[in-house]
């Protein structure tokens, strides 16, 4: 029987497939096969649509079943600002005619309303790392696929970013410390096993970093996060937490690599935030489709919501049917042994597997 | 119910005649957005009864995308108990039982996990059609995204943006009295009709029309080449009456189609199923018409679940139903990050946190919904925002529903509880002091929960198969906590209240005379039933009138008799430490 616990990726080497997709139709620019780097524009669109309507029958004081009469052009014409829509002759032959105020298209023409989309500026979907496309999703996006290591984020700040890691704390538990960042930190994704200082933030952002990967942040820090110009994924949680020792452990031997932090997304299918380290490698993709990963004894697990920092320990012994937690909720799960030897009962739901 | 009959290629040692039997066995599964319960019912001695139960994550999101791995690891854990194979070499339901004892006859499903419906309501008079509107919302698992009415100060343009950024699975088109002139909802439906345009054909909403019935034809001449329509009753076709239901209905079946049936690996589930689909809330509800057929007195149900807290007040010719997708102990937990204070939490949770760590806390839950507390301090916690959240839950209901100005929660006979934190809860006399902190209830009433979660199943089954509910029931799947008993009115702090008196067979009488201000527990024996006496003083109700006595037979319980006599409202002090000093008593009262 598989045992369903929740579950971060936590490859070394291994075939990640990532969606690229625009956030409206529009146009992908690269075929199928193309090798692309994260600057890579592999799809366009213009902007979120900024419409203008105007109440044409309103403005030429008509009904607006009669709005076609006066009307000089169609829908999906094209306009420049102060193209003529309108014309309504006036006394003595003087004509009024009314320009469209926005460059674009003619969009619809009802209910005596002209609906003008404005043209916008121009969505460039950018790769935001290096690999291959190997799908396209027609006036949507692509699927890229490259070798590389890769690591799962429980939360980002919604950007995403590129550059070389750099490792700022000597250990996973270390607290950054915003003299250590320095000129080097420029153009660099940073790593660091918490911090909980604003100080710290603004020296990054001083420094013009590219992304922060972090294990734990306060929350008052989590509330500003989005309000920095580089992109943060956060690798262990909210609050007191670090990182926890295998993620940082796979990061340090990548130091010096181009990483990529990638955010979350819904569409087209749900995405998690990831840090992916794309290698030079000649295996075949093919081959390396990662096997199943499922909860044993010996397995290596994340325990959520630890009070203290020993969230990382062993499978020693699984049990399906419930048993008691130390609260006392009645649910299946495992005995878990941490570093420290201790050994406590974990229900299945606060067990996560890398893998 | 459909008999599916189900073609499976089975292997040689599966290949075991079907068993003929007159009793069929039922595998039902209840799919939460964080935890799959499944339940195997089928005879034993005559009888129906609840032969395993077991659990597992929700497999709905990443990495599986499947809601079935969940599910069949739920079905393996009762093949684990109960040495019943269920599922063959590939992972398919057996059916139906075979002669060897595997397999099952009959699989149904109820579901929760389904994202809210995006609702965007639009209408004329906020506080006639719209009201109205916004109660069918709360009665189905949908939430407002926005609304356009009359009064609306925005102009069309700016109606327009709001619509495509609001990105709606459905609007609900209301407004106007049956045969009545409405030129502004005809105008709405032109604006409507310019935003449709500009959406991607996949990303157009249902439309639902339920609004006056003389405007059938300009809804669909205007927006029925865009996009689909249903036209439903009026659900105000008079000022002064509603027509709700046929509009719920319609919005729980979308709800049911839209967002649980686009589940990934729910398709599949729906083929094994003989039932039709049914939300949990909808036939947890039906459970709670049932008992109060049964008792024929109002019946309180209360769901506390991850990403919804269901509450419905169930007489035997009324139902209220509150659904709300807002507040949960899951991802909605969020929202509570709006609040400036979190004092009231604090004072809940009878413990001393900063803000900082509180929204910690939230934040942590919100990321992962499905994990569980660990140690006392996030145990406390979370009853502390479980008080909350139920007790906003239960006054903006009892706004809506109209009850009287005080809105106590009185004049019912049984409160059924749902919920891993209430129902299963690691220590219920703690859930019992939560649901009664939080709602507040007064009177004599009996609380039963359902740890196996297995009510909405039952709610499933109960229209086809009555009798098999009744059998399934009367085999003690729900666990009886006890009565409570809480007087309305007040004395002075310390005075005698109320006067109790309790006689079992074979056991000595106890005469007790209960202060107000005090909340206290008496084990009742579990073989025999009790009598309990209840005298009130003057003044004083304990649900018969005032300071009118009472007598009741009840059995014993996992509890017992809880008289709560702490007044209602609950005493609030100020100051915080005294108000957590309070709380910590009153768990040290209840024996939590």
């Amino acid at each position: 029987m598989e045992l369903y616990t929740s579950m971060t990726k936590l490859r070394m080497l291994t075939n990640v497939r990532r969606s690229r997709v625009l956030p409206r139709r529009g146009e992908v620019v690269v075929p199928i096969g193309q090798e692309v780097n994260p600057v890579h524009v592999v799809a366009r669109a213009t902007d979120v649509a900024s419409y203008q309507i105007l109440r044409a029958a309103n403005l030429l004081s008509v009904p607006a079943k009669d709005l076609d009469e006066y009307l000089l052009v169609k829908e999906g014409d094209s306009l420049k600002r102060g193209t003529p829509l309108m014309r309504k002759p006036g006394l003595f032959g003087r004509a009024k005619v009314y320009r469209s105020p926005v460059e674009g298209v003619l969009l619809q023409v009802r209910d005596g309303c002209l609906v003008m989309e404005r043209s916008g500026g121009l969505i460039e979907l950018r790769a935001m790392m290096s690999g291959k496309v190997t799908s396209i999703m027609p006036g949507r996006g692509v699927v890229l696929e490259t070798v590389a290591t890769q690591i799962e984020g429980i939360w980002d700040s919604g950007k995403e970013g590129f550059g070389r890691l750099r490792i700022l704390t000597e250990s996973n538990d270390q607290e950054l410390d915003p003299d250590q960042i320095g000129s080097a930190g420029h153009g660099s994704i940073i790593v660091a096993g918490k911090i909980s200082l604003l100080e710290s933030f603004e020296a990054l952002e001083e420094y013009g970093i590219r992304g922060l990967i972090v294990g734990g942040l306060p929350s008052q820090l989590y509330h500003k996060a989005n309000t920095f110009p580089f992109p943060i994924i956060v690798t262990d949680g909210i609050g007191k937490q670090v990182m926890a020792e295998p993620i940082f452990e796979l990061l340090q031997q990548s130091e010096g690599r181009q990483a990529s932090i990638l955010s979350s997304s819904e569409k087209p299918r749900r995405q998690k935030s990831e840090i992916v380290i794309p290698l030079p490698t000649t295996h075949n993709m093919d081959q390396l489709k990662s096997a199943q990963i499922t909860l044993t004894v010996g397995s290596q697990v994340r325990v959520w919501r630890m009070a203290d920092d020993a969230a990382m320990g062993r499978v020693a012994r699984v049990y399906v049917q419930p048993r008691r937690t130390k609260v006392g909720a009645l649910l299946p799960g495992a005995d878990v042994e941490f570093s420290n030897g201790k050994v406590q009962f974990i229900p299945f739901r606060n067990l996560d597997l890398f893998g | 119910m459909t008999n599916v009959v189900e073609e499976l290629t089975l292997n040689e040692d599966q290949a075991e005649e079907p068993e003929i039997r007159f009793g069929r066995s039922y595998l039902m599964a209840d799919i939460g957005s964080s935890t799959t319960t499944v339940a195997l019912f089928d005879i034993v001695e005559g009888q129906y009864r609840l032969l395993s139960r077991s659990a597992a994550m929700t497999t709905a999101g990443p990495p599986w995308f499947d809601v079935s791995n969940g599910l069949q690891q739920a079905i393996h854990q009762i093949s684990d108990a109960t040495g019943r194979v269920l599922l063959n070499d590939q992972g398919g339901l057996i059916r139906p039982r075979r002669s060897n004892g595997n397999g099952v006859d009959e699989f149904g499903v109820v579901v929760s996990a389904g994202a809210p419906l995006r609702v965007l309501v639009a209408g004329l008079l906020e506080e006639v059609s719209i009201s109205s509107a916004r109660h069918v919302l709360e009665s189905v698992c949908a939430e407002e995204v926005d609304c356009f009415h009359v009064a609306d100060q925005r102009e069309r343009p700016a109606q327009v943006m709001a619509l495509l950024k609001s990105e709606p699975d459905v609007i609900l088109l209301v407004g106007g009295t049956d045969g009545g002139a409405d030129k502004q909802l005809v105008e709405l439906l032109e604006t409507l009709a310019i935003g449709i345009n500009l959406m991607d054909d996949a990303d157009r909403p249902t439309i639902i029309f339920a609004g006056n019935v003389e405007l059938r034809e300009n809804v669909n001449k205007t927006l029925g080449k865009l996009t689909d329509i249903y036209f439903t009753d009026n659900v105000r076709p008079h000022i002064d009456q509603q027509s709700l239901d046929p509009t719920i209905a319609l919005l729980s079946e979308l709800y049911l189609v839209n967002s649980v049936g686009q589940l990934p690996g729910m398709d599949g589930l729906q083929e094994w199923s003989g039932f039709n689909l049914k939300s949990t809330a909808h036939a947890f509800t039906g459970m709670g018409e049932y008992y109060s057929a049964l008792h024929r007195a109002r019946v309180i149900c209360l769901d506390a679940g991850c990403n919804q807290i269901t509450l419905a007040s169930v007489e035997p010719e009324m139902v209220h139903l509150t659904i709300r997708t807002d507040l949960g102990m899951g991802q909605p937990v969020m929202n509570l990050l709006e609040l400036d204070d979190y004092s009231e939490i604090n004072a809940w949770s009878g413990i001393e946190l900063s803000n900082s760590e509180i929204q910690d806390f939230i934040i942590n839950k919100a990321i992962q919904p499905h994990t569980v507390a660990l140690n006392e301090a996030e145990l406390s916690l979370e009853y502390g925002i479980l008080c909350q959240a139920v007790r906003k839950t239960f006054q903006d209901a009892a706004t809506n529903w109209n009850w009287p100005e005080r809105r106590l929660l009185s004049g019912f006979r049984l409160i059924l509880l749902r919920g891993s934190m209430l129902a299963s809860a690691a220590r219920p006399r703690m859930a019992l002091l939560a649901m009664l902190d939080a709602l507040q209830p007064s009177g004599v009433f009996e609380v039963k929960a359902d740890p196996s979660n297995i009510l909405p199943s039952m709610g499933l089954l109960a229209p086809d198969e009555p009798e098999k509910v009744i059998q399934v029931l009367n085999g003690g799947v729900l666990e009886n906590w006890g009565w409570v008993i809480a007087p309305l009115g007040r004395v002075n702090q310390g005075n005698k209240i109320l006067e109790v008196g309790i006689e079992s067979d074979g056991m000595e009488n106890l005469r007790i005379i209960v202060r107000f201000g005090r909340l206290e527990v008496f084990p009742l024996p579990a073989d025999r039933p009790s009598t309990v006496t209840l005298k009130p003083v003057s003044g004083i109700d304990i649900g018969y009138g005032r300071g009118k006595a009472g007598k009741i037979k009840i059995r014993g319980a996992s509890i017992g008799l809880v008289i709560d006599a702490r007044g209602r409202p609950l005493p609030k002090s100020t100051k915080e430490k005294s108000r957590r000093d309070l709380v910590q008593q009153w768990l040290h009262d209840i024996g939590a």
